[in-house]
């Protein structure tokens, strides 16, 4: 399946993928909107990872065999029999952070405003994934495997 | 000799079956007592017998929770929600024994008296006072104190009533092998049930936990329909929180003898506290209370038995992950390279 990787040969860390993951899931599509308007802000469901001169951000893998699918006790978090995205049904979270326990790349970011957990959905609503899209240096890209 | 595959069920019927899955959970403890037929006694494994507390509880009720494990945790929580008056009474010298040391269990302990939960260790109950309905408990320490409900969590035991009479050899659980077969051919368990195999004591024990079932269940399910899964074993791991206090451990968290090295750090500022727990150069155990964020990068490192020599030394820092992590190990997990 195709997944976000990161090349963190030419990350600068300068964390525009943060940004704009955050303006892709916030209820504006715009930066300024989604950091001046949106009172429940989303958190971003990427983490960019430092120890300089080293950078790189890291979003979920979408595992073949997904522990957090596993693990999860309401059965919110689904792997999608097709397309392998790994997304987390709000309505059913109950915020438990069993995901938070079981996926090894620390990839769900827990959303404590709203008790739910957050992660990368691929940008589904858009079909591109904002942060590579975004990523000034081309330090992010989309594609099926390296 | 052909052996006559069947079940027989409640009502005499019988099954005919090729493979067969015991999966029949775990049922609460209920310690033998005197006055247990008094009305508002129950367990707290059900969502009826939730829904039923929660109606017959009233604000200012006085609740008696015997059990301070994850059960009795959980059900405290929702009591003092409702506006009962709660006391844990608990045998253990701390709350959540088994997920928590001295330490880490005083700072959870701590959240929780300041909420006016009140908690009695060393101690269990001894007998339920009352005509109809229970009107006081005695405790073994000699204490007596009024209550109107009394919940036991003292936690859950093997289901293994249904393998009673059959040659299914049963230890705690039914043992399993770790294709999760029993010792007949044909015959399965998993979950609860069941005394599978833990990677990290290197011998079977009962880990009645969902992730545990649920990878278990599969590796039953797999190799029921002819395709062979050995499964790597589980742990024990949870999740689990009271309100704004977050606590998520897994494996060995207070370590048996003292080949294994432990760290620590505290800020009591912020009620956090973690602790790693290794054994060589592997991570086989650690608790996170508040400071929770990406603690599946730990759990990795135990699943995976990674050795973290080379970045030993940051496994406690704020940020650690996989930056920390040497190149290759990195780039072999986050750009899927990992030979399966």
């Amino acid at each position: 399946m195709k997944k976000v990787y990161a090349k963190e040969e030419v990350c600068v860390g300068c964390k525009l993928c943060e940004v704009y993951c955050i303006t892709s899931h916030s209820r504006y599509k715009d930066v300024l909107k989604a950091y001046k308007f949106d009172s429940n802000r989303p958190a971003p469901r990427i983490v960019v990872e430092e120890n300089r001169p080293l950078s790189f951000s890291l979003q979920c893998r979408h595992c073949d065999d997904a522990p957090c699918v596993k693990a999860c006790i309401t059965g919110a978090m689904q792997k999608d029999p097709v397309t392998g995205v790994v997304t987390c049904d709000t309505d059913k979270c109950v915020g438990c952070w069993t995901c938070v326990l079981v996926c090894g790349f620390g990839a769900i970011v827990r959303d404590t405003n709203n008790k739910i957990a957050s992660k990368c959905d691929l940008c589904a609503e858009s079909g591109e994934p904002a942060c590579v899209k975004n990523c000034p240096n081309e330090a992010l890209v989309y594609e099926g495997g390296i | 000799m052909r052996i006559k595959k069947n079940v027989m069920l409640e009502n005499g019927d019988f099954v005919s079956y090729d493979k067969l899955l015991i999966a029949t959970g775990g049922k609460p403890f209920v310690p033998p007592i005197n006055g247990l037929e008094k009305k508002n006694i129950q367990t707290f494994i059900k969502l009826d017998e939730a829904k039923s507390l929660k109606s017959s509880v009233k604000p200012n009720s006085k609740v008696v929770i015997v059990g301070g494990g994850l059960i009795g945790f959980k059900a405290a929580e929702g009591l003092h929600e409702l506006g009962a008056d709660v006391t844990i009474v608990e045998l253990a010298d701390r709350i959540l024994s088994t997920i928590l040391d001295n330490e880490s269990a005083s700072i959870v302990t701590k959240r929780l008296t300041g909420d006016g939960i009140k908690i009695k260790l060393n101690t269990t109950v001894d007998e339920i006072i009352g005509d109809d309905y229970i009107k006081e408990v005695h405790l073994k320490n000699g204490e007596t104190f009024p209550a109107d409900h009394l919940i036991f969590a003292i936690g859950v035991t093997p289901n293994t009533d249904v393998v009673k009479g059959t040659s299914i050899k049963v230890n705690r659980g039914i043992l399993v092998d770790k294709n999760m077969k029993t010792n007949l051919d044909d015959v399965y368990a998993a979950g609860d049930v069941a005394e599978g195999y833990d990677m990290l004591i290197d011998s079977n024990r009962v880990v009645p936990i969902w992730p545990s079932a649920y990878m278990q269940g599969e590796t039953a399910g797999l190799n029921m329909v002819g395709i062979e899964n050995a499964t790597k074993g589980t742990f024990p791991m949870n999740s689990i929180g009271y309100k704004d206090t977050y606590i998520i451990t897994a494996g060995i968290i207070n370590p048996p003898d003292s080949s294994y090295d432990v760290i620590t750090k505290a800020d009591y500022d912020k009620n956090s506290y973690k602790k790693i727990v290794l054994k060589g150069n592997n991570v086989v155990g650690f608790i996170l209370i508040n400071d929770v964020d990406r603690a599946g990068i730990y759990t990795g490192l135990i699943r995976d038995r990674i050795d973290v020599s080379p970045f030993k030394d940051h496994l406690m820092k704020d940020d650690f992950g996989y930056v920390y992590f040497p190149k290759d190990l990195r780039k072999s997990k986050m750009l899927d390279l990992e030979v399966h």
